[in-house]
């Protein structure tokens, strides 16, 4: 997958947390969050090239690996952010870990379902052209 | 200007503009209202879904064609700018000029970028036809 | 048997002589494949060279540096490499699917994933490949170009 793909996939789902997060929340963000937001984003989806290449292994396998992966890179940069900018938050570590897990369980079964409705799609056609045969 | 994948290029467009303001904005401990993080968003959907004017003034020059694009896209801004107002809450009374000067100044941008590369690319294939010959 | 091949530029149409001594297979599935239009790609069996209808063929793989053709009854060994067969037989409508594998997918006769979401593709004599993630997205774009072009009326499997 292109570096290029990456970027707007990344921007993708930026875009989309934040946008639904407006909608949801009143208020006021800091700047300091947003940037972490993107930063996190960021790992959770520039990491997946960890599903090119472990290709021939099962997705489940390989989300659960991801996850982990991802995970820690995720606490180890709020743990760098948290000496170097600010200090993290007594929650702040909790909090992450439930936004993270729940952004990645939601994009998780979206996946899924694209993944089904995709095969659907795809054997409707397989029977359109053997009934033009 | 055609622009494939509108809502791709607007969620870039959208994460730029806020990475960038975020990163400026974090020195001065500022915070930015959700409701602006929305209207954001939906200005830079404006601005791109309003690209589709170019499909329909295909036989108007470039330069009149950007103009008609600037004027409609800057009329749907402040109208959509009305809406917020009435339905979330009252536009600031800047409002309108922060509005009107921020779109403009982004709309100026992209356009100078756009009339580069389409200037640089009719050099480049006019050295190629002169090469020709 | 032995094959002699004659150039001449003088001739109005290509043509071909077969001489024989006693009809058999090899024999008759050359005449059927000479005065077929349908293209067809050679393998080997039991020392015996076949040319093997495009139509008939349910995937092709490679296996330690060899490959390997599958039709519905028969497998053949052939000398043509990967790369080659995926450029060539594109437009027949076989289609990569996994580093090792190129299938007809018009013998394809449904897909399903399994309970690790891996897609698995059924083949009209109910064996079962795996389309990995990587080939999947020029997988469905193949499927959905034939059906597309079927509905025009284009035949795909003659490649016109």
């Amino acid at each position: 997958m292109k570096v290029e793909n990456k970027f707007a996939d990344i921007c993708i789902a930026f875009t989309i947390i934040t946008v639904l997060s407006s909608f949801f929340k009143v208020g006021t963000v800091s700047h300091l969050h947003l940037s972490y937001r993107f930063a996190v984003t960021a790992i959770g989806i520039g990491s997946m090239y960890i599903f090119e290449y472990l290709e021939h292994w099962p997705l489940r396998y390989v989300e659960i690996l991801h996850y982990g992966i991802s995970m820690g890179m995720v606490f180890l940069f709020a743990w760098v952010t948290g000496i170097i900018i600010e200090p993290v938050d007594p929650n702040g570590y909790r909090d992450l870990f439930f936004n993270y897990t729940t952004i990645y369980v939601i994009a998780s079964i979206a996946y899924e379902i694209k993944m089904r409705s995709d095969i659907a799609k795809q054997n409707r056609l397989l029977m359109e052209i053997s009934n033009q045969d | 200007m055609k622009i494939e994948n509108k809502i791709v290029v607007s969620c870039v467009i959208f994460t730029w503009i806020t990475i960038i303001q975020s990163v400026l904005g974090m020195r001065s401990g500022e915070n930015i209202t959700y409701i602006h993080l929305f209207i954001r968003f939906v200005v830079t959907l404006i601005a791109i879904y309003s690209f589709t004017i170019y499909d329909l003034l295909d036989h108007w020059s470039e330069t009149k064609a950007t103009f008609a694009h600037y004027l409609v896209s800057m009329a749907a801004v402040f109208i959509f700018t009305w809406l917020t107002g009435v339905f979330i809450e009252p536009v600031h009374p800047n409002g309108y000029r922060d509005v009107f000067l921020n779109y403009t100044c982004l709309f100026t941008a992209v356009a100078m970028v756009f009339e580069s590369k389409r200037y640089i690319a009719l050099v480049l294939e006019k050295r190629k036809s002169s090469d020709l010959f | 048997m032995k094959l002699k091949l004659f150039v001449d530029s003088k001739l109005d149409d290509d043509y071909i002589d077969i001489k024989y001594r006693n009809m058999n297979m090899q024999i008759s599935q050359i005449i059927e494949i000479a005065g077929s239009k349908q293209p067809s790609m050679m393998g080997r069996k039991e020392g015996y060279e076949f040319a093997i209808n495009i139509q008939d063929v349910l995937y092709y793989e490679t296996v330690d540096k060899k490959y390997f053709i599958y039709t519905d009854r028969e497998t053949y060994e052939t000398h043509i490499p990967l790369k080659e067969v995926e450029e060539s037989l594109k437009q027949y409508g076989f289609s990569r699917i996994n580093k090792s594998m190129i299938v007809n997918i018009f013998k394809v006769s449904k897909l399903k994933a399994d309970s690790n979401m891996k897609i698995l593709a059924y083949l009209a004599n109910e064996e079962v490949v795996t389309v990995t993630r990587h080939y999947r997205t020029n997988f469905y774009q193949m499927i959905e170009q034939i059906s597309f072009e079927k509905k025009r009326g284009r035949s795909y499997e003659s490649g016109e």
